[in-house]
């Protein structure tokens, strides 16, 4: 909703016109160090990710070495219960959920604002039906859907994929649909409609570019909670099979060696916890790079903000727990949509 | 304020019949044969098979299917378990008490850890204690469930010693019941407190920021009175909206901490349905939980005007 009032306060159609109309000093802003944090954390997991998995020291899936052996020059985080190296393992299993969260963010994102769009450019039934269905589908919790649809589809990485992505379209939907019911309205929009420019056309080089902040931010978020999902689901015995190395897996086969040997479980719980940050990280930096928020406390700075309190209510939806995952950006975009929708 | 309602009221029914759709519709994706639990693997008799899906009304087609079930759910009725002599509305009676117990219990935690700690992040904005409830309310939301349950469940064995396992239902013993389920809350609650902090440490600095908030400043008001008067009360306004849409996803979203702490709710239902596929116990869980989201949001829509009037007036 931020992001939106500052698209209407500067009246200006384009990205960079945003831009040259915000304060000097606001124009020169560089990303901050949550930004630069999330790039950090995902980028070393990349770089050691990709590592063993084209010069591997040791094959992941195999006995190496013997059992449950401690942390070794040979063995960095030691050996899990059949031998197997642990470090090339954990690599492997953040590249699997990297992947995963990547590809079903992207895939929840383009299908989700698809239809954010058009619902909220075409308006009238379009609209109510396609955000009805969009309710529907957030009505339920992540988790159980990801259960069904992974009975339906089947296990394993490409399935996942296509699951989470079709659980996190919706919520794409909805935070593509207020800004661009905000935009239709504007002049320069008007403007491309009657100068006759194709309806696709002004989607997508009109409305789409002027609503991709909370887009990236969404973006993020979501793939933070799809790490935390697809943990949750493996630790189920329902996401990425055996032998495939999967964190979430891990922790639920390997809990019972945690007396002997506590890396077994602190290893990948931390390869989750980094993974799952990282992405919040990066989530939280694009919100504070693209669309500032204000902030100080009593007798700190104050600052004249456009529009009513309400308006500013935090817009990133910061990750939860698997258990409750989808609803976290239903609930953020409840906040800032249903009051207001309702009393307009 | 009655167009508000009915409003309000219609496009909740609408979601909740499409929701029917879309749970039906789900479940019959769902690969495997619910009658092949009953008959013998080796020697299958095709005659038998045809015989019981005439039984369970599974030979018809899909739309008399919908609407004989649809029509038995408006009554209560969510039909007759396949693979287990069972009616499903009884286990769902059941289990629902349980992840209902279970999502309050963990709602009050969030509150009562979240709210203050909210409160102080903002009061102390950019200093240590705003710090410090960021930085836990960051690991928190960053954490599985099952990670978070295992750390609790070890903290607690060297510490309170809590039972572990071992459910004890509400109306057979009140107190021992909300013992044992101390620890599965509170570590929903944490997680849910760590995500009202944030909505309270944001809402309540915007509200902060307020002219009406200088005003009482200037007047003198004492920063307690500031923000306990005057601040605070607008700026949970948000936050309640999230602890109710929380609450309502909790009751279906809590399968894996039913799973870490081996609890008998709707999660361990909906998961021994899609083990075994039976169909009826899977779409009565699913829109169980659905209903009850809807409910709860339909719930809070109403509340909103009555506790914040500027919604009122706009309707």
């Amino acid at each position: 909703m931020s992001i939106q009032n500052n698209v209407t306060v500067v009246g200006t159609g384009t990205a960079p016109a945003l831009a040259v109309a915000l304060p000097k000093r606001a124009r020169r802003r560089r990303p901050g160090p949550a930004f630069w944090a999330g790039v950090a954390i995902l980028g070393t997991i990349v770089i050691v990710a990709t590592w063993m998995s084209f010069w591997p020291p040791y094959d992941p899936l195999t006995t190496v070495a013997g059992n449950i052996e401690g942390m070794s020059a040979l063995h960095l985080l030691g050996t899990d219960n059949v031998g197997r190296d642990s470090l090339v393992r954990l690599a492997l299993a953040g590249r699997t959920s990297l992947i995963i969260s990547g590809c079903a963010a992207l895939l929840a994102a383009v299908v989700g604002a698809a239809l954010g769009l058009v619902a909220g450019y075409v308006g009238g039934m379009v609209d109510a039906v396609i955000m009805r269905i969009v309710d529907a589908l957030l009505a339920l919790p992540a988790i159980l859907v990801a259960l069904v649809v992974g009975v339906i589809i089947g296990n394993g990485a490409i399935p996942l994929i296509i699951s989470l992505g079709i659980i996190f379209a919706p919520t794409f939907a909805r935070v593509m649909r207020a800004p661009v019911i905000a935009l239709r309205e504007r002049d320069f929009v008007l403007a491309a409609q009657l100068s006759g420019v194709r309806t696709w056309k002004i989607v997508l080089q009109h409305l789409l570019p002027n609503a991709l902040t909370p887009l990236f931010v969404q973006f993020a978020s979501v793939a933070s909670a799809v790490v935390l999902l697809e943990a949750a689901l493996s630790y189920l015995g329902q996401g990425v099979q055996a032998p495939e190395p999967s964190a979430g897996r891990m922790i639920s086969e390997l809990t019972r060696f945690m007396q002997t040997q506590p890396l077994l479980i602190i290893a990948p719980a931390l390869l989750i916890v980094l993974l799952s940050a990282g992405w919040n990280l990066l989530a939280d930096g694009t919100q504070d790079y693209l669309s500032p928020r204000r902030e100080g406390g009593i007798g700190g700075k104050r600052r004249r903000r456009p529009g009513r309190a309400r308006t500013n209510t935090p817009q990133t939806a910061p990750s939860r727990t698997t258990s409750t995952v989808t609803t976290n950006t239903v609930s953020t975009s409840t906040v800032t949509s249903t009051p207001q929708e309702d009393s307009q | 304020m009655i167009r508000y309602i009915a409003g309000r009221v219609f496009s909740s029914a609408l979601v909740l019949v499409l929701l029917s759709v879309i749970v039906f519709a789900m479940v019959r994706l769902i690969p495997g044969d619910p009658v092949a639990a009953f008959a013998d693997p080796g020697n299958p008799d095709p005659e038998a098979l045809a015989l019981l899906r005439a039984e369970l009304g599974l030979d018809k087609p899909w739309i008399t299917q919908y609407f004989v079930w649809i029509a038995g759910v408006l009554q209560g009725d969510f039909g007759t378990a396949i693979t287990q002599p069972l009616e499903v509305s009884e286990l769902i009676g059941d289990r629902l008490p349980v992840s209902i117990q279970l999502s309050v219990m963990a709602t009050i935690f969030g509150v009562i850890i979240g709210i203050p700690a909210g409160v102080l992040a903002a009061t102390r904005a950019r200093r240590l204690p705003d710090h410090a409830v960021r930085g836990a309310s960051f690991i928190f939301l960053a954490t599985p469930p099952f990670v978070l349950g295992t750390v609790l469940i070890l903290i607690n064995s060297v510490t309170l010693r809590l039972p572990l396992i071992g459910y004890v239902r509400l109306e057979d013993d009140p107190l021992g019941s909300i013992r044992s389920m101390l620890l599965p809350s509170l570590l929903l609650g944490l997680v849910l407190a760590a995500l009202v902090a944030r909505y309270t440490r944001g809402t309540l600095l915007d509200t902060l920021n307020q002219d009406f908030v200088r005003t009482a400043r200037a007047k003198g008001a004492s920063p307690g009175r500031l923000v306990g008067r005057h601040a605070l009360r607008n700026a949970l306004i948000p936050v309640t909206t999230v602890v109710g849409i929380e609450l309502a996803s909790l009751v279906g979203g809590t399968v894996v901490t039913e799973a870490v702490f081996a609890l008998p709710g709707m999660g361990s239902v909906l998961i021994n349905g899609i083990r075994s596929s039976d169909y009826p116990i899977i779409q009565a869980a699913v829109l169980v939980i659905g209903l009850i989201y809807v409910i709860i949001n339909f719930a809070v829509d109403l509340i909103y005007p009555l506790i914040d009037p500027r919604v009122r007036v706009h309707s």
